[in-house]
């Protein structure tokens, strides 16, 4: 009878240690899984760093060229009324598109995730996100903005501003906290409306977040260093 | 006697069993934790997967654009060699920056979104925003809203609650529009699409706050230009 008991007993903890090893098993492979996946996001980040700089040595193949044919053409145009009409028209052109850097009047608002909370206030809201910075720059071209930039990222006309996890995306470039953003046009306009009462930046301010806006006689935006494609419009 | 070597036996046999089971559960939690890191990853590796074709593809634009460079360079060449005008090559060109400027109708493939205001929801100005940059991010050559062209810096605002404006900036321009707004993009249909019909995207969204918003593809968009110049008063170019 004794000897039966412990049987059973010997019988249970053999079926629990099997399940215990069949659960380790499973531990161990699912973490083999797992490094393979780590690498293959390494080479993936290698790839995706490589990519970019293929895209970078080109870009400077292709400044080499635009400017050789700018001389080019200027190098004639001097000499002919009709010609240099159009190629002053031409830079008129692109500097309008952003392929110029400008310099001017204008501000400088450089903005910071809260340091501390605030009472109240969500988590979520004392960091600085997507959304806060399209509504800045809504604001600043409400009031007539020339040129804008964001961490050095010239806005055009095809600048999308977006976010992919916590990172923030201008132009496709990932930029990070604080943020600076340059405008040039009237300093008094821009700074009264990215400072209007219920815009953007005196909400952002309750939140926590460090805003400081800046007016300055020579506000410097750099051009939109990226292709406009003209593969579908005709 | 002989029972209680059975149970010393029997104690020292079942503190084994609950240590190994012990161990067992504390892998399983550590199973569990894996696990969500292995989502987190996944997720990642689908980010790092578009930015990969992101930057590849803007690579090939690179690539297209030195050689369409490379040709305008042969052609103004061999009209200077052979002591031609170049002012049709200038003229060209200044017609095709016109188009990313703004400033021709354009036209081309695309989508037409239409977004309305229900008796329960109106649309609202960010939202028009929103739907603008998803279609930039998915690479728009041009976009109009109820016919407006927009532009880098055009501005889209709730001023008053009642109606939504565009370009408030330029007196020349400015244009108050209503529901139904309709928006259009010209550029490559498939990514214009998936960019706001993408699970949680655009549509969801809108779907989820019960406001009305459809869309079609369309072959033929016509994008009208930009009605205003665009004048630097304040900003001048810094030689390079």
């Amino acid at each position: 009878m004794k000897n039966g008991k412990i049987a059973i007993l010997l019988g249970t903890m053999c079926f629990l240690l099997t399940i215990g090893i069949f659960i380790q098993v499973k531990t161990v492979s699912q973490s083999g899984t797992k490094v393979a996946r780590t690498l293959s996001e390494k080479e993936l980040r290698d790839n995706v760093l490589e990519m970019k700089e293929k895209y970078e040595k080109q870009y400077k193949i292709l400044e080499g060229k635009e400017k050789e044919l700018d001389t080019l053409i200027s190098s004639v145009s001097v000499n002919d009324s009709s010609s240099s009409e159009l190629s002053e028209r031409l830079d008129e052109l692109n500097s309008q598109i952003g392929l110029t850097a400008l310099q001017g009047e204008g501000i400088i608002i450089r903005i910071e995730d809260a340091k501390e909370e605030v009472e109240g206030v969500s988590i979520e809201r004392t960091v600085i996100h997507d959304s806060d910075i399209k509504a800045i720059v809504n604001d600043l071209c409400i009031a007539g903005a020339e040129a804008i930039s964001v961490n050095g990222q010239r806005i055009v006309s095809t600048t999308a501003i977006t976010c992919i996890g916590n990172v923030i995306k201008v132009n496709d470039e990932k930029i990070g906290n604080p943020f600076e953003i340059h405008a040039i046009g009237s300093k008094k306009l821009l700074e009264g409306s990215v400072l209007m009462n219920g815009r953007t930046l005196s909400e952002m301010k309750k939140d926590g977040i460090i805003v400081k806006v800046e007016a300055s006689d020579s506000v410097v935006v750099p051009r939109f260093d990226g292709i406009f494609t003209k593969d579908y419009i005709r | 006697m002989k029972n209680k070597k059975v149970n010393i036996g029997l104690i020292i046999s079942i503190t084994i069993t609950a240590f190994i089971l012990g161990l067992t559960m504390v892998i399983q939690f550590k199973t569990v934790t894996e696990t969500d890191i292995t989502g987190i990853e996944v997720m990642r590796e689908a980010e790092l997967r578009t930015e990969l074709s992101s930057w590849k593809s803007k690579y090939e634009d690179a690539t297209s654009k030195i050689s369409e460079t490379d040709q305008k360079i042969a052609d103004y060449t061999k009209e200077i060699d052979e002591n031609k005008d170049i002012s049709q090559l200038l003229a060209n060109e200044v017609a095709e920056v016109e188009k990313i400027a703004g400033y021709t109708d354009v036209t081309g493939p695309g989508i037409r979104v239409v977004l309305e205001d229900t008796d329960k929801k109106q649309i609202i100005a960010e939202e028009l925003m929103t739907l603008v940059n998803e279609l930039k991010l998915a690479g728009a050559e041009a976009i109009s809203i109820n016919g407006e062209r927009i532009i880098g810096l055009t501005d889209i605002s709730n001023i008053d609650y009642k109606y939504i404006y565009i370009n408030t900036a330029s007196d020349l321009v400015v244009a108050k529009i209503d529901s139904p707004y309709v928006i259009e993009a010209i550029g490559n249909q498939k990514y214009l699409e998936s960019s706001i019909t993408i699970k949680y995207g655009f549509l969801d969204s809108m779907a989820g706050i019960g406001k009305k918003a459809s869309y079609t593809l369309e072959d033929n968009i016509m994008i009208p230009k930009y009605n205003g110049t665009i004048e630097f008063k304040y900003a001048s170019e810094i030689d390079e």
